[in-house]
């Protein structure tokens, strides 16, 4: 290894480029082996191919040069010609590894269906030469086409990907890959019989991913002690049993309806997702994840929650339809979150060792959430857009459930789009709590949609009826929208500048009288000001910690140096009052 | 002589490091001569061909990553990611090639995968020239060799 002259420093050992060359997409590992002699010969022999068919039909059209980015501009000629390119590489790839009987890693192979052309043989070869040079892992995406039975002979074989494909049971009349640790089949047509005899030859797997296998709609997934995580997509009406118990994590996801079809649902036409998973074993003591999107399902489904899952930590449920009132009770619960679920109206939660808390929602329903004596530091977070108009009783139920979470630290994110009315003497024969909730943090965006907002300032006197945020920030990005915007929201916020008019001040800005100081802070932001479930940061650099500006000034500082975005945090201190009945 | 679940390492130009055993043995070649030979344990470990600027460079980063994997709280996984991040930034080429070599030689795995992915970062987007340039790599093709390479992959360039 002692090499002093810094020319033979340059010479890296062939493994080692392998190893390089194996962080490498495929076109950057072609283009490193013209570096030199030895990178070359390295890269002959790389353990990991990929052959993409979407290159070569790129590269065609770049040929045929008619300007058309369509494959159906292509002859069936110039396709077939496409092809034959692919399978010479193919083979020409392939020969040094089985002259020199040299392991091949990884194959990933992705075809795509041009016109009429037959693409099995060349699926066939690529399988062939992986398989017979002992390839570890393989990812085949072969729309339309069989997978070869010597797939399922390959002892070798670790991690298996297959997509878009057929496997009949033809393809796994053999099957040895019994060292199988990764399974991913999606997208893939096969009967219940076969997928049962890959499962059953394969018994070390440990990840498994079954997304929307069409063939069968009931199938089991058991025998499979070592089984950590799975992942399911189901389609309509498929039923799956998941018996395996030392499982980690759970993914249950149901296909999403497709847009055509949510048309249909306007038209009073209501699709339902109905696809179902058992989980027949009374425990699974060692389950830590469990998510589920897109779902229907029950409230009852949560009632077992601590019995069958006495490990749980990690909790999603996403987009699921059907729940309404739920009770979630578990001691090892650490993190929750519940997104659109959109019929949710109430929550209890039993969950001592809680640590985050999250509840994202796009719909005017705001539920309750009720917490049991939780364990201290933990933080809650909420995001809310809200597309209809907003009334005094959306802000009373939202102070509700902010009222909710005052045990943890509480960060929100509210967008209102529409119109927002705010009337303090509605308040009085409506709300139950009165007390200002303190709030870490609170999001609001003041862009383009806040400017169209007709009654801008009832959305803070709504909002700081709610809650006390010690922070409000927003992002800034130089449009004339944009600075209108803030220019309200600023003005808003800084009123009491103008002391004259403080003695006219409307009742509903009831919350000027506490409010003390107004502090500043200008980040350089690099984020993108993305509209929906983003909880902003404070990244970047800070510009400027500023008490007293007017907005000219404050918005010269904003466009100093020509950044294009800022992020702005206002620092709010207010006096400590015991709340006024109303 | 080290005292008890301490290591002495010795580079190829003699200079000593002694090391907590924890750190030592994220190399996998150090753990096999400690499992093997007692007498290891005991007194110095000779590293081969690792002069003390690389070793005491492969002891800093086994040390941050021990460290972690013993207690995940103290330094989180973004806190390693920052460190690796900073740890492959401030090297120049030579210590680059040197590291590589070593951590291969003595199979501290995380290491290697860590700096070869750096060394592919390196590649990534840039022209052959510039790579060669980068890493002093000479052209020994003749522009005929080079030429019939360019052919058969011609969407590669």
């Amino acid at each position: 290894m002692a090499e002093s002259s810094s020319s033979r420093r340059s010479e890296l050992p062939c493994h080692l480029i392998h190893h390089i060359l194996s962080f490498l997409p495929e076109k950057e590992s072609t283009k490193a082996s013209v570096l030199s002699k030895a990178w070359f010969r390295a890269w002959q022999t790389r353990p990991k191919l990929e052959f993409n068919a979407s290159i070569y039909i790129f590269k065609k059209l770049q040929e045929v040069g008619n300007g058309s980015h369509l494959v159906s501009s292509l002859s069936e000629n110039q396709k077939k010609e496409i092809y034959e390119e692919l399978f010479k590489k193919i083979k020409k790839t392939l020969k040094p590894y089985s002259r020199g009987g040299i392991c091949i890693d990884t194959v990933n192979l992705a075809i795509r269906q041009i016109g009429n052309l037959q693409w099995n043989p060349l699926v066939q070869k690529c399988a062939k030469g992986a398989v017979k040079n002992g390839v570890r892992n393989l990812d085949f995406c072969i729309p339309e086409c069989d997978l070869p039975g010597i797939v399922f002979r390959a002892k070798s074989l670790v991690d298996l990907r297959v997509s878009c494909a057929n496997i009949t049971p033809f393809s796994v009349r053999e099957i040895m890959c019994c060292g199988l640790k990764k399974l991913c089949l999606r997208i893939v047509n096969l009967n219940a019989e076969t997928f049962g005899n890959i499962i059953e030859s394969c018994p070390l797997i440990e990840i498994l991913e079954v997304g929307c296998i069409m063939g069968f709609d009931h199938f089991k997934v058991t025998k499979l002690n070592n089984l950590k995580e799975i992942t399911i997509w189901l389609l309509e009406n498929q039923r799956v049993e998941v018996e395996a118990p030392n499982l980690e994590l759970l993914t249950w996801h149901s296909e999403d309806v497709e847009e055509e079809e949510e048309e249909e649902e306007e038209e009073g036409v209501v699709r339902q997702m109905t696809c179902w998973i058992t989980l027949p074993a009374l425990l699974y003591q060692n389950l830590k994840t469990l998510m589920l999107r897109n779902i229907r399902i029950m409230d009852k489904f949560f009632l077992d929650l601590a019995r069958k899952f006495p490990s749980l930590e990690n909790l999603r449920v996403i987009s699921c339809k059907g729940l309404q009132r739920i009770k979630i009770s578990n001691r090892s619960l650490k993190k929750i979150l519940l997104m659109d679920n959109c019929e949710l109206v109430e929550a209890q939660f039993d969950v001592p060792s809680i640590v985050s808390f999250e509840y994202y929602s796009n719909s005017d329903i705001i539920p309750q959430f009720l917490f049991a004596a939780a364990s201290s530091g933990w933080t809650s977070f909420i995001c809310i857009t809200v597309w209809g108009a907003v009334e005094t009783s959306w802000f009373v139920k939202l102070k509700g459930l902010v009222a909710g979470l005052s045990q943890s630290e509480i960060s929100i994110k509210i967008q209102l789009n529409y119109s927002v009315a705010f009337d303090l003497d509605e308040i009085g024969n409506i709300a139950t709590i009165h007390e200002h909730q303190e709030v870490q943090e609170l999001s609001l965006p003041i862009d383009d949609m806040f400017y169209t907002v007709p009654d801008k300032v009832s959305i803070l006197n709504g909002l700081f009826w709610v809650c006390r945020p010690n922070t409000v920030n927003t992002y800034w990005i130089e449009t004339s929208l944009c600075n209108m915007a803030l220019k309200s929201f600023y003005e808003m916020l800084m009123f009491r500048r103008i002391q004259d008019r403080f003695h006219d001040l409307p009742k509903t800005m009831h919350w000027q009288h506490d409010l003390m100081e107004v502090n500043v802070e200008v980040f350089k932001s690099v984020i993108s000001p993305i509209r929906g479930y983003v909880k902003f940061g404070k990244e970047g650099k800070k510009e400027l910690q500023q008490k007293d500006l007017d907005w000219e000034d404050f918005l010269n500082v904003l466009r100093k140096n020509g950044t294009y975005s800022r992020m702005i945090y206002f620092t709010l201190e207010w006096r400590t009052v015991i709340c006024p009945e109303e | 002589m080290a005292s008890k679940g301490n290591l002495t390492l010795k580079s190829c130009n003699g200079k000593e490091f002694i090391v907590e055993e924890k750190v030592a043995v994220m190399s996998t070649t150090i753990k096999n001569m400690v499992d093997v030979d007692d007498s290891f344990a005991q007194g110095v470990i000779p590293i081969i061909g690792v002069d003390g600027k690389i070793l005491a460079k492969l002891i800093e980063y086994c040390k941050e990553h021990a460290e972690a994997d013993e207690d995940e709280e103290v330094k989180s996984e973004e806190y390693l990611k920052k460190f690796d991040e900073k740890f492959v930034d401030e090297l120049n080429l030579n210590d680059l090639y040197d590291l590589l070599k070593a951590s291969n030689y003595l199979e501290i795995t995380k290491l290697l995968n860590l700096l070869c992915q750096k060394v592919a970062s390196m590649i990534k987007g840039k022209k052959p020239e510039e790579i060669r340039r980068i890493f002093n790599i000479k052209n020994d093709f003749t522009p005929e060799e080079e030429e019939e390479i360019n052919r058969q992959n011609p969407w590669a360039f």
